[in-house]
């Protein structure tokens, strides 16, 4: 797990570190999806969040789920075009769950993507990923310590 | 940036033209005021838990859900609205969401003081004089871009506020005073409603310190094409009664850390109902419907001994049990951490005794 700028940025997940998500290959064909440290973050105290329904189909970039903080609603972008197979569920009782554990207990849906190999090339693994946000966040010049 | 100066607009219109700017990959700033009134959800909230359908029906009174933050709130001509749209990309945007509000807060905090009113950025999103509320907000994001909205409060009507909540008489007369009490508006500051086209023009002014290439326009036809476009998705009765966040108990937020809840918990074979008005999580008012578990005075009694402290003070259990020892039998201790923390205590510390005198819950 590599620390930038008090984010927690694991080198094993795939990135859309514009979009802030993170996903994960399963090893079945199916990605779980979930917000980085630096978007759980930025969003600050999450209020609720609502997974789309498993058996949804969306598009790359659409919503897999909204969540609420602060008066603020973001959506939480598909890295992958594909059909949500699992949604955790457990956030529309307690968003807040995404803020303690977003790489764990905070993912938020479960993707069988339609053409896994094509859309994973343009996300970002590992190293190259940790040095992505590493760019991202020092031009942003943003922190996840606590203010 | 283009200015789209409004001013009165069909009702959901004045929701429309800021869902249809992103959609478009616009940016834009608007400035409008209902004709008539309305009610605006949340995007999460959940429409049969929040409101009175049969009410609004009766009264005739539309409503809406928006896609950003924030609660039920009751909107007319007598606010003026701003609607802020912009790309996530746009150079300089702040990057934490409290620096965020208060930057685009601060051109409605300066139309404010142009009319010798000093209002201040109550984090994250208010703008407040002294210790009231004078600008509700509410932000998020739709497609690429970031949307901010608000209104300035030339007065406001807070029985057309209450009357539509999905609450109980007693529930809504609170709240009613407590907004009463916590919210202000142009009118009450200045002894006057001012003219809303001169609010509109202290609010450009504002924007023009913010947005340097400001400049007027007037919604072209892609423009009003989207906004009918997105009147049938948003006006949908199915979007309307989406199911949303129920929370566990009746609440309604007044203004930035300040809620009055109503919450429920049974006891003694009964039902005890509270009705708590928590300002940063202190008890500012507390007060119970007449129950067996309560007999007497003793309700008053223990509202008293709470009123001022923190709900998560570790004093009350003692403070509780003080109170009980003078009214065998009352409302127990895990009732109580119930009401007043929203949930059960994690050691059941005062369990025993609740069960040796026969308490549910």
């Amino acid at each position: 797990m590599a620390e930038i700028n008090k984010c927690n940025i694991p080198e094993d997940l795939y990135y859309d570190v514009d979009k802030h998500v993170w996903a994960r290959l399963e090893g079945d064909g199916t990605v779980t999806v979930g917000m980085t440290d630096p978007a759980q973050s930025r969003a600050g105290a999450i209020l609720y969040a609502h997974p789309k329904r498993v058996g949804a189909t969306l598009a790359k970039g659409k919503s897999t789920a909204t969540v609420e903080s602060g008066k603020w609603v973001g959506p939480v972008p598909a890295p992958f075009t594909g059909e949500v197979v699992a949604a955790n569920d457990d956030l529309n009782k307690d968003g807040s769950i995404i803020n303690k554990d977003p790489y764990g207990a905070g993912w938020i849906v479960k993707l069988k993507p339609a053409d896994l190999e094509a859309e994973k090339a343009a996300l970002v693994y590992g190293k190259e990923g940790v040095e992505a946000y590493r760019k991202k966040l020092q031009e942003e010049n943003y922190s996840c310590a606590k203010e | 940036m283009e200015l789209y100066r409004l001013g009165e607009v069909e009702w959901a219109d004045s929701q429309l033209f800021y869902h249809a700017l992103p959609r478009l990959g616009r940016e834009g700033v608007v400035l409008c005021r209902p004709a008539s009134p309305y009610l605006c959800l949340g995007y999460h909230q959940d429409l049969a838990w929040e409101v009175d359908r049969e009410y609004c029906d009766r009264r005739g009174l539309p409503l809406f859900r928006r896609e950003v933050g924030g609660g039920l709130v009751y909107l007319d001509r007598q606010q003026v609205f701003f609607q802020v749209v912009v790309h996530r990309h746009r150079p300089g945007l702040p990057a934490r969401r409290e620096e965020f509000y208060r930057r685009f807060l601060e051109p409605a905090r300066l139309a404010l003081a142009e009319f010798g009113i000093a209002a201040r950025h109550r984090p994250p999103c208010d703008l407040w004089v002294g210790e009231r509320k004078i600008s509700g907000n509410g932000a998020g994001e739709i497609e690429d871009h970031y949307v901010f909205v608000g209104n300035l409060l030339l007065d406001f009507p807070v029985e057309e506020m209450v009357g539509p909540l999905r609450a109980s008489a007693a529930f809504k007369e609170r709240a009613a005073a407590a907004m009463a009490a916590n919210l202000t508006t142009m009118r009450r500051e200045l002894g006057f409603t001012p003219d809303p086209a001169a609010v509109e023009e202290a609010l450009i002014a504002g924007f023009g310190e913010l947005f340097a290439d400001l400049s007027p326009a007037v919604p072209d036809a892609a423009l009003l094409a989207r906004k009918e476009a997105l009147r049938e998705r948003l006006l949908d009765p199915g979007w309307l009664a989406e199911p949303g966040r129920r929370p566990a108990h009746r609440e309604v937020k007044i203004a930035e850390g300040l809620y009055l809840s109503e919450r429920r918990v049974a006891a003694a074979g009964a039902e005890v109902v509270a009705l708590l008005l928590l300002r940063e999580g202190r008890v500012e008012e507390l007060s119970f419907e007449p129950s067996p578990a309560l007999p007497g005075d003793s309700g008053h009694r223990l509202a008293r001994k709470l009123r001022g402290r923190q709900v998560e003070d570790p004093e009350l259990e003692n403070i509780w049990s003080t109170w009980r020892a003078g009214y065998p039998g009352a409302l127990g201790w895990r009732q109580l951490h119930q009401l007043l923390r929203g949930r059960p205590p994690e050691k059941e510390a005062g369990a025993g005794a609740d069960r040796a005198v026969g308490l549910s819950g």
